[in-house]
């Protein structure tokens, strides 16, 4: 089963799932960082041109563009948690392969090897092997351990429709209580037509067809969770 | 398309677009011998196509024409990975020869604006796969397009554009690395030298157009694939049926046990009744025993056919019957070798490389050069390959593997000192007997004793290895030379002359016992039989 996701399994048993990000999402956050350089760059400039006067203000904004290019992913990405500005609007995060978050030793050396994906212009080696490699990573990912992955966003919580909780009618495994639950949040967002027939395929479980089988369904959801009371 | 959602071979829980566009590369990623082959017979065969067809002057339009019928192309991925996705396996040549029905709205998508439509991807399945047209289709495409999945669809689309472009100015900027001279390294430069030459960049352009849009055009259509599915499966709770449908196929599952399990107890009830011998089951005649009575011939008379009948009745009965009824049971279906394994060109390649010979063949001389010609110069070519690569590895980690060896055989130091007594080699004399008798003789019998014992511990620690520490006693040391002797790592006369000395040593030092002569000869004589021979 292809779902794009790292499972990682910690010592306590529990599965982390990472989910790479492709390479067209990364492209856009560069691209974001790099709008942001360049206008650090020239507000850096006029200011130190203004300051300083124009010689020793230019020769100044020349060691502030090398930060820029250099320093700038690295410290972004070690005090952010993993985040430049561009990625954190995109909801991408840098993590070690291992799931945990980066240090210095993986945000310099992946992004010194940046050196080698921009060869020979613009990205062509990092955008090929981007594509051959399963989780999409580029070589400087590959040499420091490192992943691209999307945030989690935070799960919200649902309220569930008012029902009157009934206990289910024989034990679920708990992968089928979460499938239950996820069926009784969505199964409004689909067209109605739909949710008439799945009430009719949930038969098995109910007893009832159609919508009675849906009702049904809230009720039992509603003694998973005991959220609802009437 | 009928949908089967049971044999789907990806996760359709909704997630965000994004992720659900970098699916279609993971999907990508697993067929993409059959996607790219589709593609690039018909996209190379046009590319060459147009530049024999086209002056040179006017290739740069061969290029645009290329481009703009790119979204037929996109019909190929789509077409496999549809398929594919359900478990069904297309190959190159299937999806090849459907294309010509898949190519349906030509007409249509060749509209000036649909080449440039970046997010073209996520409606093509829309009447591909669903076959809607008209309002109805207008009516899907708005229902998919819509909580943002239109907009997604397109930045990826803008995304591959870019990818493609990045990839022509990279194989541009690769022929302008290796054409510089290696002290100035430009990339730029193959842009810069035939910037006049309109004809030779035309060339090379539309090279790299085909090269990068061949490899980008897939990425595109199979991205905007998933986000597809991963929307369809989203509006129409596809997860959630196959939730409910798991969920009625286990419980018809347990049902099923339950009635089984009734049925197992019917059968235990049955067990006490009284059974068939197996063994005595009737059964016909082994083939060997058939053959047999088939190479006699007629009988000659009635009574040999009446002596056949009665041999024939002895080897029937249970004592002489060459053969043996049993009964067993065997599955009634057998597990299917994997298909998967068949198709597998490594597998293939191995099957070609050692099973060339079929088992019942004759193997006469010319077979085996025609064998050896084949096959068996590869097997030879691959085997000598191997011989020399573990040749090669075994040279190139030499460093190493050899420490690896000899690490056994190093330990720690013996310390400088033991019980206070200098025991390094180099500040004994060369002949310890010698000047352990000529200190006795000159009166200092305990100097001479203290050297003897300290030459005794000094030898054991550098020429037998024995492991001593700082603070250890006499007894401890003895114990350690006895423990070795027991090992095995230490002679005989070394223990014995080792035993004897800290006797002589322990009884004059602690209890001002001294030796006589003859005592101390004869413990030099110990220590000379065991321990000077000048190292082990």
């Amino acid at each position: 089963m292809l779902d794009g996701k790292l499972h990682l399994s910690t010592p306590e048993g529990v599965t982390l799932a990472l989910t790479p990000a492709g390479a067209a999402r990364r492209g856009y956050a560069w691209f974001i960082d790099l709008l942001l350089r360049v206008l650090l760059n020239i507000l850096l400039t006029i200011g130190l041109v203004l300051l300083l006067g124009p010689t020793m203000g230019r020769g100044l904004a020349l060691v502030g563009y090398f930060l820029m290019e250099w320093a700038y992913p690295v410290v972004f990405e070690v005090f952010g948690s993993g985040m430049t500005p561009g990625k954190r609007m995109l909801g991408l995060q840098v993590v070690r392969d291992d799931g945990l978050p980066v240090g210095w030793r993986e945000s310099a050396l992946r992004n010194l090897l940046r050196g080698i994906d921009f060869l020979p212009m613009l990205y062509g080696v990092g955008l090929v092997i981007m594509l051959m490699d399963g989780n999409f990573r580029r070589i400087g990912d590959m040499v420091a351990g490192t992943l691209v992955v999307y945030r989690e966003p935070a799960a919200k919580a649902v309220a569930l429709a008012q029902a009157e909780p009934l206990p289910l009618p024989f034990p679920l495994t708990p992968q089928e209580q979460h499938a239950l639950l996820d069926l009784v949040e969505r199964v409004r967002s689909v067209p109605p037509q739909r949710q008439q027939e799945l009430g009719d395929l949930a038969r098995p479980l109910t007893g009832l067809d159609g919508e009675a089988s849906l009702q049904r369904l809230f009720q039992y959801a509603a003694g998973l969770t005991g959220e609802a009371r009437s | 398309m009928t949908v089967q959602l049971e044999s789907l071979q990806i996760d359709i829980r909704p997630g965000s677009h994004a992720a659900a566009i970098d699916l279609g590369q993971s999907l990508l990623r697993r067929y993409w011998q059959q996607v790219y082959l589709a593609w690039w017979l018909p996209w190379l065969t046009l590319a060459v196509l147009l530049w024999l067809c086209l002056p040179a002057a006017y290739l740069g339009w061969g290029t645009l024409a290329i481009w703009w019928l790119r979204p037929l192309f996109d019909r190929l991925p789509v077409y496999i990975l549809s398929r594919e996705v359900f478990g069904e396996r297309v190959t190159a040549w299937q999806a090849l020869r459907a294309w010509p029905w898949q190519l349906g709205g030509w007409l249509r998508s060749l509209t000036w604006w649909r080449p440039i439509m970046l997010g073209r991807g996520l409606y093509a399945p829309i009447w591909m796969l669903e076959g809607a047209k008209g309002r109805f289709a207008n009516q899907r495409r708005r229902a998919l397009g819509a909580r943002g999945a239109y907009g997604a669809a397109s930045w990826f689309g803008l995304a591959c554009v870019h990818f493609t472009l990045v990839l022509e100015l990279a194989l541009l900027a690769m022929l302008g690395l290796f054409m510089a001279r290696p002290e100035e390294a430009n990339p730029m430069l193959f842009m810069i030298k035939y910037f006049s030459d309109p004809a030779t960049l035309a060339l090379t352009g539309h090279i790299c157009y085909v090269i990068a849009d061949g490899l980008i055009g897939p990425v595109y259509a199979s991205g905007c694939f998933t986000l597809y599915l991963r929307r369809r499966a989203e509006l129409e709770g596809w997860d959630i049926e196959l939730s409910l449908r798991r969920l009625a196929e286990r419980r018809r599952r347990l049902a099923t046990l339950g009635k089984s399990a009734l049925a197992m107890l019917l059968c235990a009830a049955l067990w006490a009744l009284p059974q068939h011998d197996a063994s005595a089951a009737t059964c016909a005649p082994s083939k060997a025993q058939l053959e047999l009575e088939k190479q006699r011939g007629p009988a000659h008379n009635a009574s040999q056919a009446a002596l056949r009948r009665d041999i024939d009745a002895v080897f029937q009965s249970d004592e002489f019957r060459q053969w043996d009824c049993q009964m067993t049971w065997a599955p009634k279906k057998r597990p299917e070798a994997k298909q998967d394994d068949e198709e597998n060109w490594l597998v293939r390649f191995l099957t070609w490389l050692f099973k060339n010979r079929k088992p019942g063949e004759a193997k006469d001389e010319e077979q085996k050069i025609h064998d050896f010609s084949g096959a068996g110069a590869v097997k030879l070519g691959l085997i000598g390959v191997l011989v020399a690569l573990f040749a090669w590895l075994l040279w190139r980690y030499r460093g190493p593997l050899g420490a690896l060896v000899t690490q056994r055989r190093q330990r720690a130091a013996p310390p400088q000192q033991v019980l206070g007594m200098d025991i390094r080699p180099e500040t004994l004399p060369e002949d310890v007997p010698a000047s352990v008798n000529r200190l006795w003789q000159a009166g200092s019998r305990r100097e001479a004793l203290a050297l003897l014992y300290r030459a005794t511990v000094s030898k054991l620690a550098h020429d037998h290895a024995l492991e001593l520490h700082r603070g250890d006693t006499e007894g401890d040391i003895l114990a350690a030379s006895q423990a070795a002797h027991r090992n095995g790592a230490l002679p005989q006369p070394a223990e014995a002359a080792c035993a004897e000395v800290t006797g002589v040593w322990r009884n004059a030092a602690y209890a001002a016992r001294w030796p006589d002569d003859a005592q101390l000869d004869h413990a030099l004589a110990a220590w000379r039989l065991g321990l000077g021979g000048g190292g082990a």
